[in-house]
């Protein structure tokens, strides 16, 4: 799959402008990828500077770097390098560029860290606060009781 | 950092929930009110590897299920259903079933299943509900430990949608009922059976019936033939192809050629090396394989060289494999004997492409010089020599003592 992309015929290139300015010479059919900036291209036809307003240059550029070389065995490595922060940004930034397997590979990489963790932990990782009242989530636990048996103590 | 993961839209949330067991995603109903319903929507019921260990905690379960159902009730329908429950105690079938069914025939009822993967590890067999077998959206089935009766059997068979079906330890009453189920999936493209059983052993498979019965969209096969000689006919089309061979197996006997199949795995070879030679005649694509003496169903038996009794005669043809794909040639648990070197030499001699042989031997480690001084039809050939000294108690494929060589090409 990586071969095909380098030898696509089209070799316009484009440039991707990141939130903090950084600037990003990519191949047209490496940009298609981003289904945002693929509706961008297919709006203005002439546009040779996509600005890319939520995204750092250090995202996008793990981000090209992973359409270009997708495939399994790069899928099962790229997750391992990331912490739980950058997980979430990349989570974000593959959500705004509409890139599906991207978004894939990243659902599954922040669910296997989460994987048997009690839900403080999850809170913590994630920081979200807790907005529940204590009779609501007394409520929750009594009527899922199996579901808070037997939790990693975290 | 603030709480970005809240600010994902429900589908994405979802979509990590979808890679946790249920229990977890669950559970998550309570880390705010943003994530309170969030689980709901996810089309993903897992409960695998579930461990029940006594009476009292297999009612919580049940009482789990029953409360996720119900409270899924509106919500999108289910297309994931996996349930892989382990027993610490003996928990009698009749027990569990009634619940079970209950269960799958709730998910079955909203529609849009698509993956089913069930398994309880209960004393006496669970019977199969038979609508799972009437469900055109099944896209995957796999069981494991059931028994499958139903009078009502060959009317209801109806999976237009499954191409991949896995069945372990499977008892039903007739060979003929598992045929019947097979031509109930006409676009199976992965099939994996491994210790089917059937009630009645005196029933054979009436060859004028299925003469000319195939799975032609079959891609993929992992079949165990050890109590249940597989009509070879069915899988003629598949490109890969695992198998045990059975003890009683005939050569002969009506085995297809396979005209697209290019990767197989044997197992059980028990030094029946001309078994090999009827492979080659019947795979005239095949590129890679992969023998091992060994396997689940081997005699377990220390040889030596007085069981050496095979009397290997080169076949006085080349089968078109041999000359033309043949690159990859794996033979395991080898012992030394006089038909594994000549077949390993036949092998090396007509291979015009082969780049990789690798033996494991469990014998002799000197075979590696004799080997290695065999004639190669193929300049590229690398031959690669693992030792592992063989433990009979140990079922477990990795060693602690592989000797590891490398020959590399010669030319």
């Amino acid at each position: 799959m990586a071969e095909e992309k380098s030898q696509a015929s089209s070799s316009k290139m484009l440039t991707l402008k990141a939130s903090d300015g950084v600037l990003f010479e990519v191949e047209l059919n490496i940009a298609k990828e981003m289904k945002t900036v693929q509706a961008y291209i297919d709006d203005c036809e002439d546009i040779e500077t996509i600005p890319i307003p939520n995204v750092l240059g250090k995202h996008l550029a793990i981000v090209i770097e992973y359409i270009k070389k997708t495939n399994e065995e790069y899928d099962a490595e790229f997750e391992k390098q990331w912490n739980m922060d950058d997980l979430q940004l990349l989570l974000l930034a593959a959500n705004y560029l509409n890139i599906s397997g991207l978004q894939e590979c990243l659902c599954k990489a922040i669910a296997k860290r989460i994987e048997n963790k009690s839900p403080e932990y999850v809170r913590k990782v994630f920081n979200i606060e807790n907005d529940h009242s204590p009779e609501e989530e007394a409520k929750l636990r009594k009527e899922y009781k199996w579901a808070f048996e037997g939790v990693d103590k975290d | 950092m603030m709480d970005m993961i809240s600010t994902l839209p429900d589908d994405i949330l979802c979509h990590v929930l979808s890679f946790l067991k249920t229990k977890q995603a669950v559970a998550t109903s309570i880390l705010s009110k943003r994530w309170k319903h969030l689980w709901l929507s996810v089309p993903v019921l897992d409960f695998s590897r579930t461990r029940v260990t006594d009476q009292e905690a297999n009612f919580r379960f049940h009482d789990f299920v029953y409360s996720v159902l119900l409270s899924r009730d509106s919500a999108p329908p289910v297309k994931f259903f996996r349930l892989y429950v382990m027993y610490n105690y003996t928990q009698h079938v009749n027990l569990i079933m009634p619940s079970v069914s209950k269960w799958i025939n709730f998910v079955l009822q909203r529609g849009g299943l698509e993956y089913l993967d069930l398994y309880m590890d209960t004393s006496g067999w669970p019977t199969l509900p038979i609508n799972i077998l009437s469900c055109t959206t099944l896209v995957a089935l796999k069981l494991c430990f059931f028994r499958v009766v139903d009078h009502r059997f060959s009317s209801v068979l109806l999976l237009p949608s499954l191409k991949t079906l896995h069945l372990h330890l499977i008892r039903f009453a007739k060979r003929q009922d598992f045929m019947f189920l097979l031509a109930a999936c006409p676009n199976l493209e992965d099939l994996l059976i491994s210790a089917l059983l059937f009630d009645d052993e005196e029933d054979s498979l009436s060859c004028n019936e299925w003469k000319n019965f195939s799975l032609s969209n079959l891609t993929k096969a992992n079949v165990d033939s050890y109590y249940f000689q597989f009509p070879m006919k069915v899988l003629h089309n598949v490109q890969s192809l695992s198998m045990c061979i059975a003890k009683a197996h005939c050569f002969n006997d009506a085995i297809p050629t396979f005209h697209n199949l290019t990767c197989m795995h044997l197992e059980s070879l028990n030094n029946r090396c001309h078994f090999i030679v009827e492979v080659f005649k019947h795979c005239p694509k095949l590129q890679e394989l992969y023998v091992d003496e060994d396997g689940m169903n081997s005699d377990y038996q220390p040889w030596t060289k007085k069981d050496d009794k095979e009397n290997w005669v080169d076949p006085n043809f080349v089968p078109q494999c041999l000359s033309l794909h043949l690159r990859v040639f794996c033979f395991s648990s080898v012992f030394g004997l006089q038909g594994e070197l000549q077949l390993a030499r036949y092998i090396l001699k007509n291979a015009r492409v082969l780049q990789t042989m690798r033996i494991s031997t469990i014998g002799e480690p000197e075979i590696k010089d004799l080997l290695s001084s065999f004639p190669r039809a193929s300049s590229s050939c690398k031959l690669t020599f693992v030792y592992l000294p063989r433990d009979y108690s140990s079922e477990s494929d990795s060693s602690l003592d592989a000797n590891e060589t490398s020959i590399g090409s010669d030319a």
